[in-house]
């Protein structure tokens, strides 16, 4: 979820994206002050699974592509917060990268925020809009196969395998999870 | 915030969109790009085009396209975040086709009046290539000066040039600013020419050039002087107008030029001095000025009387034979 967002992302998204305005609850856009943590992640071993440990450099890099993709793209990363503090747990996001496919739902948590359900939460809020926008089936979360905490939330999210899909991406250690409108396949 | 639109006379400056990537990243992967150690990659490429987007979210600042005519033809910017030790203006223009043209300077020069003025910043740097000798005559002419103190993103050797939040003065049709070297070359029409025989010249261009940077430095000496005069809508400097104090003068002058001819008799200088009249008065301190003029000078002594300053016989002639108008706080007449 932290490569480049490729820069023919289809104008459909983005103009989908923005005619529906995606501001859920406890989620808001990103802004600078969360940028500190956003590197405390990208530069740890919290980035494994997704292409990490980055540099400095290569986390702000990835910090402005998330936030330009709402100017650029109508989509892009929401900063994850609790109720009544507007520090930030985490980022969610939702929007095509670089050689992906298909449009993807992802997520990353700061340390202390992991292990409390606030992912699972904050993606069941994106997840109905998502596939309101893109149809029943036309999302997914592109996963490492051995990050299997976020493999466990998108099984609660009611995300299915596809091996279909991970044959054609051609990349052994990558899982793709599809999410569905009903929690089984149609 | 949402990134403001700006209008110049040729030019407008406009939020990117996606559809922009395209000639952006193609500018940055060609050698035009070697003074922004360039050419780089695509990826690379699309880091600063993002980087340049998201300062507007993060930091109520970032880049402007710039159009002409509805086509596309370069960026400026004011950037800053971790990456820049504090904001920086850069421009370029994709093509080099459209350079010469004055098309940098003038959506540099607006982007640097939207930060420095309704943005509210203080100060805004320009990261240059000591090599690159075109984008430092456009920043001096910007009004930036070399800082050779300020810091550089990641130590690099880069040249800085500084340009400082102007001190703005409006009128109906008049902006009124700092001068700046970048003056020089009006300065010269002028002061080379016999109408400035009134005024002590006509001088050299060497002459012309020590007395401008006298002028630049009074304002840091005493914290008022002689301001720049443009029309509105340009930025070139048609005359020298307000108060100033040289290191000879027992006390402030206000004084004035108007260097083209046809911008006499339209009331423009009566409109400039009165309006950097009632700023000095009002920040310095000051209760009374004087003005020296030459005694055959008719045209100033109307003014002089029309601003409410009346004739001082008692004053000391400092370069005689002149005949002296004293100015009052308040600008009361007599």
């Amino acid at each position: 979820m932290t490569t480049v967002l490729h820069p023919d992302l289809s104008e459909a998204m983005r103009a989908q994206a923005q005619a529906r305005r995606l501001e859920p609850r406890n989620q808001r856009a990103p802004k600078l002050a969360d940028y500190p943590a956003y590197e405390a992640v990208f530069t740890s071993d919290r980035a494994v699974h997704v292409g990490g440990p980055f540099s400095a450099d290569e986390a702000f890099a990835d910090f402005t592509q998330a936030v330009a993709g709402w100017m650029l793209l109508g989509a892009g990363a929401w900063t994850i917060t609790a109720h009544g503090d507007d520090a930030a747990l985490g980022w969610l996001y939702l929007w095509r990268e670089k050689d992906d496919p298909e449009p993807e739902l992802g997520w990353i948590l700061t340390e202390a925020a992991e292990g409390k359900g606030f992912a699972t939460e904050a993606a069941r809020a994106v997840l109905p809009r998502a596939l309101a926008l893109f149809g029943s089936g036309g999302v997914v979360s592109y996963i490492d196969a051995a990050n299997a905490a976020s493999a466990r939330i998108a099984l609660k999210l009611g995300a299915r395998r596809d091996p279909v899909a991970e044959a054609a991406l051609g990349e052994p250690d990558l899982h793709v999870y599809r999410h569905f409108a009903d929690k089984e396949p149609t | 915030m949402t990134p403001p639109t700006l209008t110049t006379a040729r030019l407008t400056l406009r939020p990117a969109t996606m559809a922009d990537f395209g000639a952006y990243a193609a500018f940055l992967t060609t050698p035009r790009s070697r003074f922004m150690g360039g050419p780089h990659d695509v990826k690379t490429a699309w880091d600063w085009f993002c980087n340049d987007t998201a300062q507007w979210t993060l930091l109520d600042m970032g880049a402007l396209i710039i159009e002409r005519q509805g086509r596309v033809i370069g960026q400026v910017a004011v950037c800053g975040g971790p990456i820049f030790p504090e904001p920086e203006l850069g421009w370029f223009l994709y093509d080099s086709a459209d350079e010469g043209q004055g098309f940098a300077f003038e959506a540099a020069a607006a982007m640097r009046d939207w930060v420095l003025g309704p943005r509210g910043l203080a100060t805004v740097v320009a990261y240059i290539d000591p090599m690159n000798a075109a984008s430092i005559r456009l920043a001096e002419r910007l009004g930036g000066q070399r800082d050779e103190r300020a810091a550089t993103p990641d130590g690099i050797a880069t040249g800085v040039w500084r340009l400082h939040a102007g001190l703005r003065l409006e009128t109906k049709r008049l902006v009124l600013r700092k001068p700046h070297m970048g003056d020089l070359s009006e300065c010269v029409a002028f002061w080379s020419s016999p109408r400035s025989h009134m005024m002590g010249g006509p001088w050299t261009a060497e002459v012309t050039a020590t007395n401008l940077q006298e002028v630049i430095d009074l304002w840091d000496l005493r914290g008022f002087g002689l301001f720049v005069v443009t029309l509105k809508g340009s930025d070139k400097a048609v005359g020298l107008m307000g108060a100033w104090q040289p290191a000879d003068y027992p006390e402030p002058e206000i004084g004035w030029s108007l260097w083209d001819i046809s911008l006499e008799g339209k009331g423009l200088a009566f409109e400039a001095v009165a309006v950097a009249r009632d700023w000095f008065f009002a920040t310095s301190g000051q209760i009374t000025a004087v003005s020296y003029t030459h005694p055959d000078n008719m045209r100033s002594h109307r003014l002089c009387e029309r601003l409410g300053a009346v004739y001082d016989p008692d004053t000391v002639q400092i370069d005689p034979p002149e005949r002296i108008y004293r100015h009052s706080a308040g600008g009361a007449r007599a």
